[in-house]
């Protein structure tokens, strides 16, 4: 049988262009990232973002109600858990100050709304409707109202692209909140993250927290990242295999906040109004120092039940 | 208008994808509704269409996963072009047959998709094979049929 010259010559096209693609595909593959693709990013965002955002809007309307009565019960929780926040930060400040360490920076939380998942089966980003407009950069670090999430990929002047800790790229430093045993948290296959670089016999168990350490300077210290799960010694390694599971349910979230430094932070700060008429003092914080160590010895006496918080003013403070 | 019909499907398959995916995805198992296009596409004009929308499917994936930019491109455009090139050599008509052919290439595609993610690591494979791949295969393929069912009844996309 004699074949169409013409069909042949337009397969033969067909595979120049496919080899030609194919090339273009994997060398794109192996620069990952050096390449750059913000003008293309941005202008599929752009026609993205609307199908993203409608059906997140029209997902939030069905469960607007039963949400708004759990979020009141939060914030009535919440507003107890500042106050205490509050003070239990300005002891922190003072002592801070006292001991000539470097204060802790402020935060403003960004609220942004999943808009969208990576379309890939295993390393997972979100996309955020919030972006450059917004000031949320790269490298900013991502949270939820449990833990951490991770930390900003990529910002389009509409979206961002959240990095999660599920994803082979993302390793944050970790320590543990009771032994201080640090090591580089991050995620290989399966449900459960890997906490790497701890040496063998150190003091980690079951049931640890594990804590952002604040080191590499991209993830504030402090921030909630996993409980551990199983810990295994193997004689034949140098480091222990340790498993943990984060406390943020990365199947079910829907918002997250995006964490950016700044002078003054939103929430358990003092307006300067009340810094001026008035300083919270927990007072059984200062007990164990002789007078003459503690930080301001012109606080008052410390005979007042322990844990009580007083409100005192800055004139009477000072005249005591 | 076909051409221009698909280049719109195109983009709601990969907005469903990216935005709808926490809401229909089971135990974190969500459908590859970008390969059920690229597959139907393929299946249905041929080659050309097959490497043309495999490629731009690719590449608006990895534009929001730009860790790994380049793999879902060069993945999709293999399927495109090679799902496209055997369109003349199977019976159309029989869905069974096109369902069949649809969850080889997925389970293909989730094969290769490893491969070039890890590398060599056999142990991880078989877990994400049993774990995830065929739950994948099983729940795309309930969506695909759907997928199969427009494009084969609609008058402007009807091969």
């Amino acid at each position: 049988m004699r074949n169409d010259p013409h069909k042949s010559a337009f397969r033969n096209v067909n595979l120049w262009i496919f080899l030609i693609l194919l090339i273009f595909s994997f060398v794109s593959f192996s620069l990952k990232g050096s390449m750059k693709v913000y003008l293309v990013k941005n202008v599929s965002a752009l026609i993205l973002y609307p199908f993203g955002k409608v059906i997140s809007v029209s997902r939030n309307i069905f469960s607007a109600q039963s949400k708004n009565l759990k979020l009141k019960k939060e914030i009535v929780n919440l507003r107890i858990e500042i106050q205490r926040c509050v003070n239990i930060k300005r002891e922190n400040e003072l002592l801070r100050e006292y001991y000539g360490f470097k204060q802790l920076a402020n935060f403003e939380l960004f609220a942004c709304e999943i808009i969208g998942k990576s379309p890939g089966l295993y390393n997972k980003t979100f996309i955020v409707d919030r972006g450059l407009h917004k000031g949320i950069r790269r490298n900013m670090t991502a949270v939820a109202a449990n833990g951490l999430v991770g930390r900003v990929l990529e910002s389009t002047n509409i979206t961002s692209e959240v990095l999660t800790l599920y994803n082979r790229d993302s390793f944050v430093s970790a320590i543990d909140l009771r032994s201080r045993v640090q090591g580089i948290i991050g995620w290989r296959k399966g449900t459960h993250l890997i906490l790497d670089n701890v040496a063998l016999h150190s003091d980690v168990k079951e049931g640890d927290t594990l804590v952002t350490s604040g080191m590499g300077s991209v993830f504030p210290k402090g921030i909630f990242i996993a409980r551990i799960i199983s810990v295994e010694e193997n004689p034949e390694k140098i480091v222990m295999d340790i498993q943990a599971e984060p406390f943020v349910d990365f199947s079910l979230l829907e918002n997250v906040f995006i964490i950016k430094e700044c002078e003054h932070s939103s929430v358990g700060t003092f307006s300067e109004k009340e810094s001026k008429e008035r300083v919270w003092v927990k007072m059984d914080m200062f007990s164990s120092f002789p007078r003459s160590r503690r930080p301001f010895p012109h606080y008052p006496p410390l005979n007042l039940k322990l844990g009580k918080y007083v409100h005192l003013r800055n004139e009477d403070t000072l005249r005591e | 208008m076909r051409l221009f019909v698909i280049t719109i499907l195109l983009f709601i398959f990969v907005a469903i994808q990216i935005s709808l995916s926490p809401i229909i995805s089971i135990n974190d198992i969500m459908p590859n509704l970008i390969l059920v296009f690229v597959f139907s596409v393929a299946f249905s004009y041929g080659q050309k269409y097959g490497l043309w929308f495999g490629f731009l499917s690719g590449f608006l994936c990895d534009i929001f996963d730009s860790a790994h930019f380049g793999l879902n491109m060069s993945l999709f455009l293999i399927i495109g072009f090679v799902v496209g090139s055997t369109k003349e050599k199977f019976y159309r008509d029989n869905l069974i047959v096109e369902l069949s052919i649809f969850a080889i290439t997925l389970f293909l595609y989730e094969i290769f998709y490893m491969l070039l993610l890890w590398q060599f690591s056999p142990g991880i494979y078989i877990l994400n094979i049993f774990r995830y791949s065929i739950p994948r295969i099983i729940y795309t393929s309930v969506f695909a049929v759907f997928v199969f069912y427009l494009f084969r009844k609609t008058a402007v996309l009807a091969a």
